[in-house]
């Protein structure tokens, strides 16, 4: 399909089609490198569900070529996938009470609250260029520590600290981003 | 080195992909369209349900009642909390009450509306003995006076292991304008489970007639242009319902609607800074370089007195945003 990003951002169904047959074999397999032995098949479908459906309602938000597009879900699947992850062994380390109905309900709808904060800031994070982008994924999508994210990038916790120092100033662009920067 | 670490360093552009099956695909496309909430607020959900669909299944037993009873109430409430489209829903409503069984599978249509404009229809299944997975599919589209073209949204929540509840909010394509009453026919042919790919086919075959709700058909006369687009809005129509804007594009010689890069919006906010949430839309061609269509939203939230509508055309980051108009709620100013 030519043009599928134009289509896709006209909300058009057959572009979605495309996209999901053209991507979801390269979006699984992200899944599933990282989710299939730490949280097994479940979870590597409920990723890939929710990366799709992030791109569909975030199609406006994406600005570039077919090249960058695959960058684009591709970092996507990535950090949704390492955030389940991360979401599985906290709850491995905590034990959990048997809770009322009610309380489940209230409690999920909550966690839903939060859930779309979230994605704001993984979409808005991704008009950052390269080089910027995993380093502020990192550090606002996932919450790591500058401790964590030094090692994972083979650069000095201080070296850390300065760069989100001076990428502030972009950020500040960013909604969802500037208010938790205030 | 740790997994998050090694997770943190994967190099996405080395990744090879993994087989996919034909189903998979057409169950994720099919989850997306129908706009599957996550996980959390799918399970919390269904788990405040559960007590409610124990206490239903206890009392159709009895296979002689059953037929009267429906499969579930109050159908639209399911979807509170995740759409504002239901607010004022049961205040609407006209109640159908039909309730059909064939080859093990009982469909339901509960109560329905037609704003002039679209009509939302709440309708429950129920089956003897299948699961029909998270998100069945029917076979056939619902027909309005004889019609199968416009657009359609379809909203199905899973009650409990047999029994679903769901709303399909259709814009058909209604010639002669906005008649003051359709008829509706819907033959589903069959409901297909996606998981499973398993197709269960049954002879359920519904008919009815709605009238259109109360509108208060607004004046606005609006029209703008920009960037050689003339965009015309007629009139907005306000229902206790939802808010229809039929619009009429016209658009320079090198587009017609099936070329056209942009995508038509409309913006809906009121004096308090609430956006309105968009619920269908359609739009199609009446000359080469002309189209007509319509956007359905929520309806007004109560307090409000006033509308801001922005007609917009996106394409990527470009976007023409013609003149905002604004329209006063019937209900206040005629006081």
């Amino acid at each position: 399909m030519t043009d599928f990003i134009r289509k896709l951002q006209q909300r058009k169904e057959k572009a979605l089609a495309f996209v999901v047959d053209t991507y979801m074999p390269y979006v699984k397999a992200i899944a599933k490198k990282i989710l299939q032995h730490s949280c097994g098949n479940g979870a590597v479908d409920e990723c890939v569900n929710d990366v799709f459906l992030a791109v569909w309602q975030n199609s406006t938000k994406f600005n570039g070529d077919e090249q960058e597009f695959k960058k684009w879900i591709g970092t996507i699947a990535k950090f949704k996938a390492i955030d389940m992850y991360r979401k599985q062994k906290k709850n491995e380390t905590v034990s959990l009470e048997h809770t009322k109905e009610q309380e489940d309900y209230k409690n999920g709808e909550l966690l839903y609250l939060r859930k779309e904060q979230k994605e704001s800031i993984l979409i808005e994070l991704q008009t950052l260029p390269d080089t910027e982008r995993e380093l502020f994924l990192m550090k606002f999508y996932l919450d790591l520590s500058n401790g964590e994210i030094a090692a994972a990038l083979g650069i000095t916790k201080s070296a850390v600290e300065n760069r989100l120092y001076r990428g502030k100033k972009k950020l500040a662009t960013l909604p969802t981003i500037k208010e938790r920067l205030e | 080195m740790n997994d998050l670490q090694e997770m943190l360093q994967l190099n996405i552009d080395d990744i090879e992909p993994e087989s996919v099956t034909k189903i998979e695909k057409k169950r994720l496309l099919h989850n997306i369209l129908n706009k599957k909430k996550h996980r959390f607020l799918y399970y919390a959900v269904a788990v405040g349900l559960m007590t409610f669909g124990i206490g239903s299944s206890v009392l159709v037993l009895s296979p002689t009642i059953a037929a009267q009873i429906p499969i579930v109430q109050n159908i639209v409430d399911y979807f509170n909390g995740e759409t504002t489209q239901f607010t004022y829903f049961n205040d609407y409503a006209t109640v159908i009450g039909s309730i059909q069984t064939s080859n093990g599978v009982t469909i339901e249509i509960g109560d329905a509306i037609y704003d002039g404009t679209t009509v939302t229809i709440a309708f429950a299944i129920e089956s003897e003995k299948e699961d029909f997975g998270e998100h069945p599919i029917f076979g056939s589209p619902i027909v309005t006076n004889g019609n199968v073209q416009g657009s359609s949204v379809t909203s199905i929540k899973k009650v409990t292991d047999t029994t679903y509840a769901g709303v399909i909010t259709v814009t058909p394509e209604l010639t002669g304008g906005s008649p003051r009453t359709v008829s509706l026919s819907w033959s589903p042919g069959s409901v297909w489970n996606l998981e499973t790919d398993e197709i269960i086919e049954g002879d359920w075959s519904f008919e009815f007639k709605l009238k259109k709700i109360n509108v208060k058909d607004i004046l606005v006369d609006y029209t703008d242009t920009k960037k050689d687009f003339i965009l015309n809005v007629p009139s907005v129509d306000i229902t206790g319902y939802t808010i229809n804007i039929p619009f009429e594009i016209e658009m320079p010689s090198k587009y017609e609607l099936s070329n056209l890069p942009y995508s038509i919006e409309f913006e809906v906010k009121d004096e308090f800074g609430n956006d309105y949430e968009m619920l269908t839309n359609l739009a199609g061609s009446t000359t080469k370089h002309a189209a007509k269509g319509s956007y359905t939203f929520a309806n007004l939230q109560s307090g409000s007195d006033r509308l801001t509508i922005t007609p917009k055309l996106i394409h990527e980051n470009e976007e023409i945003l013609f003149d905002s108009f604004i329209i006063n709620n019937p209900e206040k100013s005629g006081k």
